[in-house]
């Protein structure tokens, strides 16, 4: 049986919210999930941190391709975001029409922090785990795919 | 050309020649697979005894591999030329170099990034991915550095299953060693051990046969291994000791 893919997709300036994605890609990879981390782009003028250069350099932007080849979406806010402020007003019009062209459609989408009340419509259910324990969220939605494939 | 079995007696030496490898060239990255790895994949080449992975990679300045994860993994670094920056879901963040063995243990699951530390420099490494002896290790982080005279015409013990080096869950052993021209080592293999020889730099012979940068061989039921630097510098070997 193929391994599930859990795609993390997060924002984030501090590194705060990375910690948060990374410790749900470990709970995945418990879970014996393949994972992808994907950083969305700062907002224009943000001030260059050393935090801030590494993760440029570590990470890439999340593709329309790694939504389609993922089991598992999950979105990672920090908790002043919201579905307005850069940068998921640009990315979540993206989603939003994967979601009405149906391309979500099977897959597990679960959204934490301050965008998360507002994917509700866009069957992104909020995942208060995450706050407490990302790692064991990861590593449930994982043994979720597995579990709904063996049945 | 296919891997060569030379029989001597009793014992058996298979040559894996160094362009009989697996290769990739991503411009950033450049490596050679000794056995299947990513999109290199060949059946006959999936591992030796809990070997799994040797991969010979040239980084470029400033480039590397971003977040990705391991399970069930013994994974071993060893630099031989220029600084790979690592960090880790575990919070380890480490530069390794020349004369420095790192070894992480991905057990039950691990995050990590390994970049050219150098915006100048590429950087040569050797990937080992060791098969551990059981699944669900706790993830564990190690970084050794040696003396570069510990490696030179003697065994140095880079990882094992005991103290005296990085440890590994598996019943394997890891040396290096670096040899002058005619300057040799010996290694007893005991009763039902196997050993995995892969020439990193320059030239070397084992037992009498002839090895160059890149290449590597299989011993087995071989009581002793002789190896000797050759060529004009003689060379480094990484010698695996597997059961």
């Amino acid at each position: 049986m193929a391994q599930p893919v859990v795609l993390i997709i997060f924002s984030c300036q501090s590194g705060d919210t990375e910690k948060v994605a990374l410790a749900a890609a470990v709970g995945a990879i418990q879970g014996r999930a393949l994972i992808r981390l994907r950083r969305l782009p700062d907002p224009e003028g943000s001030s260059l941190t050393d935090t801030l250069t590494r993760m440029r350099k570590e990470y890439v932007p999340p593709t329309e391709k790694d939504i389609a080849g993922a089991d598992v979406v999950i979105l990672a806010s920090s908790e002043n975001s919201n579905a307005s402020s850069v940068p998921w007003s640009s990315f979540l019009p993206l989603v939003r029409g994967l979601h009405q062209d149906g391309k979500l459609t099977g897959k597990i989408c679960t959204s934490i922090g301050g965008i998360a009340p507002m994917m509700t419509d866009m069957d992104f259910s909020p995942a208060e785990i995450m706050m407490t324990d990302p790692v064991a969220l990861g590593r449930s939605l994982a043994d979720k795919v597995r579990a709904a494939r063996s049945a | 050309m296919g891997s060569r079995t030379i029989n001597l007696e009793v014992s058996m030496i298979t040559l894996r020649r160094s362009n009989e490898r697996g290769h990739s060239n991503r411009g950033w990255l450049d490596s050679y697979f000794t056995f299947s790895f990513a999109d290199y994949y060949d059946p006959k080449h999936m591992g030796f005894r809990a070997l799994r992975v040797i991969n010979d990679d040239r980084i470029e300045p400033g480039q590397g591999f971003g977040p990705h994860g391991h399970r069930d993994m013994e994974i071993i670094t060893y630099v031989l030329e220029g600084h790979l920056l690592h960090r880790d879901s575990m919070g380890e963040q480490h530069v390794l170099g020349p004369n420095e063995v790192q070894t992480m243990s991905a057990g039950t699951g691990i995050v990590h990034s390994e970049f050219n530390a150098s915006d100048k420099e590429r950087v040569h490494s050797i990937q080992i991915w060791i098969e551990p002896s059981a699944e669900d290790f706790k993830p564990s982080y190690q970084q050794i550095a040696f003396k570069p005279e510990e490696k030179r015409g003697r065994l140095r013990l880079l990882a094992g299953p005991d103290v005296g080096a990085t440890t590994i869950h598996q019943d394997a052993k890891l040396y290096a060693t670096e040899l002058q021209p005619k300057q040799s080592v010996s290694h007893s293999l005991s009763a039902g051990r196997h050993a995995w020889l892969q020439v990193v730099r320059g030239d070397v012979n084992l037992n009498g046969q002839d090895l160059h940068e890149g290449d590597a061989a299989a011993v087995s039921e071989e009581s002793g291994l002789t190896i000797a630097g050759s060529g004009a510098a003689g060379g480094e070997i990484l010698l695996f000791d597997l059961g």
